[in-house]
Formats: structure tokens, C-alpha cells, sequence
């Protein structure tokens, strides 16, 4: 396995830990004590994964994020958080800003490394190749471009998949549970939340209005329902 | 509100101008009568005088037949506006300007006439035996007897009732003025009154920014000023505990986000050389040692956390409808397998039907913390029952262990924050000291209320009442 993953992280000892642990897991490991020089070196060879701490000096993780969603060349690289922050709604915006996982401190070594595993493993799993268009929305899963109005639109690995399968499955109703299931599998701390905040992701990139949507609906009290336009 | 205020000026209005009427009505008629019967008698003195002297100057000339007497008599009546009457020294009338002097009676013991008799000027007030009515009198003497003019007071009566009726036709009008008055000072002071009323109405509901201002400079301008005073005191009391009890809560939070990095580095490396093979077994002992204590520090910081939110009202409750079955089935399910490593059964005792409006997280949370409990506390191949039934205020939960118990001079402070029934044994038992104060404040929060029973030997029974859907 010849994978890199750059890791921020500015306590020392922690950086330590876990280099130590990816790297016995079999992943070469790029260790940054701020965002200083991430972004210009991450552009230069992209890495198959961030780690980022939450709180840094300087640039703070979440912001960090934001940039790497920005980049042309970045933007399909998970991002996994490690936060000193527990609440729901510091997950829910760390998924806002274009997370995949976020991982709570303290942490057990053991489970940062099945995160990463489980991260990498839905990206390296090719979507079945196709390109279905829904009026002015083409959804080409071979190459994983979404385009929407004849102009091609960024989106992350997560949300593409979370399209994809979406696409796929026309007028069928799925509940949270069931999209974590698919679209997460063995991701442990996405909540049924989360989905939301994907789906909101999702809309606010195929929907004309995304507070009205007409293809990607809400079923109340049941989940969602992705509609073709007739 | 404006309407009582109304009628009770309006009343008061009224008295006063009723008991006025009264008063200009005695007063100013008596003061008027008075002065006019006054002039009215002077005005008749004189007349009797002129006439006396006419009457002497005709008679000393020629004596008087009665035809003459009766036609200057006449004559005089007319010019003195006022009956006159001519009378012998022995009270025998001569000649009267109105009726027959056959016809009426001997004069002699009219008062008036014995006066004039004695020289002087007579008068008196009296009804006329004659004529029927009330008459001022006024006698002078002349050389046959007295000379009497009389002039009716009824005329005087007459206008007195005229000066009543302007009287009551002012005071009407006045009461006409008096309730446009009324209604106006009424409205002026119920709008005051309504901006006070108010103002306190948002301060008795905890508003305590509320502004009232009265532009006036009267008593309610100043109850206003006072009221606005007490307003700013109070919010700049609770906006000072508020301050205190926010650094204390933020501090709490730092504290326990500063344990979470050093705590982070302990467990990782802990963890990391439990990895290693080559450990003898009691480093490898000491090691889960670290990593048992690290776990315990580790949910501290957590329950920390977790109570300085709920306790200050941050914690984002996202309430739904949620049946009684589901939340115990819930429990159930996620705490079998803790129960189980004790050799323990959780078993679902009864089951209301309703649902409740609540939190799902957290009314697990609630469960989680108290089934941790029952299973501390409680010996292995134990039952822990829990349930659901309804009462009056909505559902009430219970969590039953057939435990050790608590002793009742503990019962009612189970709750507090680190309150350890049996402080030997707490350390070990893998409990944080937080997790009923926790309990306590999420069921607070959802409107609920909670409290514990126990014997001794027998166990504990923790009961939390949730409100049903629609409820709140």
C-alpha cells in the first residue's frame, strides 16, 4: 500500500502517536504542526487522505476544510476531523464543511486507523459506470461529475455517492438509517442527522431553490425521496 | 378598565355639581329675595309718603267725599305700581284701588296700621284676607288715619322660579361638559395606566428589558419612574449572576476540552504498547491500569460536559412525538449486552400506550445513565425492571434494581452533583458522580419531574414523569 495521508495536528505528542499508528497500519504519513504549507504541498502531490485537528493555531481545521472543497485539484480527498468537541452540533458542522468522519478525543489509535480504512475503502470503490440526466441534471457515475445547468459542479466523494444512489433508485422513499446503511456502511459516527446535512449539501448544488425542491424531496415523518422530473 | 374609570369620575363630577346647585340655590334665592323684597318695601315707603302728602294737601283744601278718595286712590295705585289702601283712624277702609271698601273688614288690628297709627312707618308680610295672596305692607300716617300701599309678592316668586330654571339649565349644561370631561381625563389616564399595566405585566414574566416611560409629572409618572428603576435593578442583577454562572459553565466546558489533549496522548500510547508483544503480563497489567483510569477520566470530562450544558439550558433538545414502547425497547436493547456482562436481565414490565414529547437522545441518555446504576448497584443474576404507565401530568418511566438500596437519609440527595452514597466503594464502581445530576436536569428540562424510592437490601425504584404529546 503506497497511500499518504497528511495529517494536522499541532500537539506534538499526539502528532507522534499517530504517525506511529498509520504508518504500522501500512500508510506513509506527512506530518504538519499548522495549515501553513498544507494546501501549496497537498496541490503538489494530492494525498489519498486529510487528517485534520479541529483546533489549530492559525487556520482552524474547519477552515482548512473549506479550502481543500475549494480546490479543483483537492476537492474529491476525504477529510476526517479529530476534535476535542462532542457535541452534535460540532459534528454537524464539521460535516457541513465538507467532512466524511469526525473523530472525538481522546481517541483509541485502533479506531483512528478502521476510519481511515473505512474512509479509503468507499472511495476506492468505483461506482458502477453510468450517466443518467434528469432534465438539466447529468449525473455521469463512471466519471463522478455532476453537472447541473451545462456547467459542471464540484461536489465530494460522499455526496456524489449519496447522489448516485439516489439516481439509481428514482421515486423510492429511503429513511436515514437506510442511506447510512448504503451510502456510510461502516462509517460508526454519522448520525441520521448527518444525512440531512448531506442532503441539504445536495440540494443547495441540483436545485434551482433549494428551500422548494423538485427532485430531491422530503417524505415527512419517513426520509427522503428522489424524484425524476416528468 | 376605561370605563370604570369613567363612571367613577363621572360620579364624582356629578356630586360635586349637584351639592353646587344646592348650595347657589339656597344661598343666591334667599340673598335675592331678600334683597328684593328690601328694595321693594324702600320703594314703597317712599310711594306712601308722596301719597300721604297728597292726600293731607287734598284734604286740608276741601274734606274728601268717597268718590274722590276712591278715584285718587285708583289714580296712585297706578303710578305706584302697588295696591293702595286708605283707612279711617278707626281701621274702617275709606277707599281701596282694588276691591269694595264695603266689602272689607276693620283694619284696627293690622299691625302695619297700628304703626302708622303711632306715628311711625308699619310694615309687615302677610296674605291678604281680601285677595287670597301674599303681600308686603307698608303704612304711613295721615290726618284722617293711614294711607297703606301693598304690592304682591307673587311676582317675586315668579321670578325666583325663573332664576331656578336658569340655574338648572347651567347646572345641566355643566354636567353635559362634565362628562365629555370625564371621558376625556378617563381615556387620558386609562392609556397611562394601560402602558404601566403593561410594562409590569412584561416584567412579572421574567422580561426584565422591558422601557416605560411617562412624559407627565404626577404620581403616575413617578410609580412609572420607580417601576423602570426596580426593572433596570433586577436585569442588572440577573445579567450579573448570569455573567458569574457563565464563566463558571465556560470554564467547566475549557476544562474539560484542555483534559481531552493530554488525556488523548496517555490513552493513545497506553494503548499503542498494549499493542507490543513482547509484554510480560503484569506490564501488561499495569498498562490496562492507565487505560481503565484514562476511560473513567475520559467519560468525567464527557459527563462534565455534558452537565454544564444541560444545567444551562444550551443543550439543543430536538423534540418529537415518541411512544413509551419505543423509548423502552430503545433502552432495552442497548444496555442487554451491559446488563448481561453482570449476569443481569432487563425486563420490560409494562408498557403505556401514549406518546410523549421528547428528545430521543436524550430520554436514552436518561435510561443509559440509571440502568448503569441499577446494574452497579444491583448483585448478578439479578432483574432490572423498568416500565411505562400513565399518571395525571404524562407518562411516568421507572428503573427498578433489586440492589443494595439507599438508605433514606441519603434519598433526597442522590441528585446532587459528586454525592456519593458509599464513598468507599464509589471508585471502583466505574460511575462519574454525574450521571443522576444529569438525569436530573434533561428530565427538568422536558418539563418533567423525577424522584426515587428505596428500602435498604430491597433496591431502588427511580420514577420520571414525561409529558404526553400535545401536552406542552
Amino acid at each position: 500500500m503506497d497511500q499518504t495521508i497528511f495529517v494536522v495536528e499541532d500537539d506534538k505528542d499526539i502528532a507522534e502517536l499517530l504517525r506511529h499508528n498509520i504508518e504500522s497500519s501500512g500508510y506513509r504519513v506527512r506530518l504538519f504542526s499548522s495549515g501553513l504549507n498544507l494546501l501549496s504541498e497537498a496541490e503538489k502531490q494530492p494525498p489519498a487522505l486529510f487528517l485534520l485537528d479541529i483546533m489549530l493555531p492559525g487556520a482552524d481545521g474547519m477552515e482548512l476544510c473549506r479550502l481543500i472543497r475549494r480546490s479543483r485539484t483537492l476537492n474529491p480527498v476525504p477529510v476526517i476531523f479529530l476534535s476535542a468537541k462532542t457535541s452534535e452540533m460540532d459534528r454537524v458542522s464539521g460535516l457541513e464543511q465538507g467532512g466524511d468522519d469526525y473523530i472525538v478525543k481522546p481517541f483509541s489509535p485502533r479506531e483512528v486507523v478502521a476510519r481511515i480504512k473505512a474512509v479509503l475503502r468507499r472511495f476506492e470503490k468505483p461506482l458502477e459506470a453510468g450517466i443518467v440526466t434528469m432534465g438539466d441534471v447529468m449525473v455521469d457515475s463512471g466519471a463522478m461529475e455532476l453537472t447541473v445547468r451545462e456547467k459542471i459542479v464540484n461536489t465530494t466523494a460522499t455526496e456524489f455517492r449519496l447522489l448516485d444512489y439516489f439516481v439509481r433508485h428514482p421515486g423510492r422513499v429511503f429513511t436515514r438509517d437506510q442511506l447510512l446503511d448504503a451510502v456510510w456502511r461502516d462509517t460508526a459516527f454519522v448520525t441520521p442527522r448527518s444525512v440531512d446535512v448531506y442532503v441539504r449539501r445536495i440540494r443547495e448544488k441540483i436545485e434551482k431553490d433549494p428551500e422548494s425542491p423538485r427532485l430531491l424531496k422530503t417524505v415527512r415523518g419517513a426520509g427522503y425521496r428522489f424524484e425524476a422530473p416528468r | 378598565m376605561r370605563g370604570r374609570i369613567f363612571f367613577k369620575l363621572l360620579l364624582a363630577f356629578g356630586i360635586v355639581l349637584l351639592s353646587a346647585t344646592l348650595v347657589l340655590d339656597l344661598s343666591i334665592r334667599h340673598f335675592w329675595r331678600e334683597s328684593l323684597t328690601g328694595e321693594i318695601e324702600r320703594s314703597l315707603t317712599v310711594s306712601s309718603r308722596q301719597l300721604a302728602a297728597v292726600f293731607d294737601a287734598s284734604s286740608a283744601r276741601q274734606p274728601q267725599d268717597a268718590v274722590a278718595l276712591a278715584g285718587l286712590t285708583k289714580q296712585h295705585s297706578a303710578i305706584a305700581g302697588a295696591r293702595v289702601t286708605v283707612i279711617d283712624r278707626s281701621g274702617k277702609v275709606l277707599a281701596d284701588s282694588e276691591s269694595d271698601p264695603v266689602t272689607m273688614g276693620n283694619h284696627a288690628g293690622r299691625p302695619e296700621f297700628v304703626a302708622a297709627l303711632a306715628g311711625g312707618t308699619g310694615r309687615a308680610k302677610r296674605r291678604s284676607e281680601t285677595i287670597g295672596t301674599e303681600f308686603l305692607y307698608v303704612a304711613v300716617p295721615i290726618s284722617t288715619g293711614a294711607v297703606r300701599l301693598a304690592y304682591p309678592l307673587r311676582q317675586i316668586e315668579s321670578a325666583e322660579k325663573e332664576l331656578r330654571k336658569q340655574l338648572v339649565l347651567a347646572s345641566s349644561f355643566a354636567f353635559l361638559i362634565s362628562i365629555l370631561l370625564a371621558a376625556i381625563m378617563a381615556r387620558l389616564m386609562s392609556q397611562r395606566l394601560q402602558i404601566l399595566v403593561a410594562f409590569a405585566d412584561r416584567i412579572a414574566a421574567g422580561d426584565y428589558s422591558a422601557k416605560v416611560a411617562d412624559r407627565s409629572n404626577d404620581e403616575l409618572t413617578h410609580v412609572a419612574l420607580q417601576l423602570q428603576a426596580t426593572a433596570d435593578r433586577l436585569q442588572q442583577s440577573f445579567s450579573e449572576m448570569e455573567g458569574v454562572e457563565k464563566i463558571r459553565r465556560d470554564f467547566i466546558a475549557n476544562v474539560s476540552h484542555e483534559l481531552r489533549t493530554p488525556l488523548t496522548s496517555i490513552r493513545g500510547f497506553a494503548e499503542t504498547l498494549l499493542d507490543e508483544t513482547s509484554l510480560t503480563a503484569e506490564q501488561r497489567s499495569f498498562l490496562e491500569v492507565i487505560t481503565k483510569h484514562t476511560a473513567r477520566m475520559s467519560r468525567l470530562t464527557d459527563d462534565l460536559l455534558a452537565l454544564a450544558r444541560v444545567e444551562s439550558g444550551e443543550e439543543n433538545f430536538v423534540r418529537e412525538n415518541i411512544t413509551a414502547g419505543d423509548i423502552l425497547a430503545d433502552a432495552q436493547g442497548a444496555l442487554a449486552a451491559l446488563a448481561a456482562a453482570n449476569s443481569q436481565t432487563i425486563v420490560v414490565e409494562e408498557i403505556a400506550p401514549r406518546a410523549v414529547r421528547a428528545d430521543p437522545d436524550a430520554i436514552h441518555r436518561v435510561f443509559t445513565n440509571l440502568i448503569e446504576n441499577a446494574v452497579r448497584n444491583s448483585k448478578p443474576d439479578s432483574f432490572i425492571r423498568i416500565g411505562a404507565r400513565e399518571v395525571e401530568d404524562g407518562i411516568q418511566f421507572y428503573v427498578r434494581d433489586a440492589g443494595t438500596g439507599i438508605a433514606p437519609e441519603h434519598l433526597s440527595r442522590v441528585f446532587e452533583r459528586f454525592y456519593r452514597v458509599d464513598p468507599s466503594r464509589s471508585a471502583d464502581s466505574g460511575g462519574t458522580g454525574l450521571g443522576l445530576a444529569i438525569v436530573k436536569h434533561i428530565v427538568l428540562a422536558h418539563g418533567g419531574t423525577i424522584h426515587v424510592t428505596s428500602e435498604l437490601g430491597q433496591g431502588s425504584t427511580f420514577f420520571f414523569v414525561v409529558p404526553v404529546a400535545g401536552q406542552i
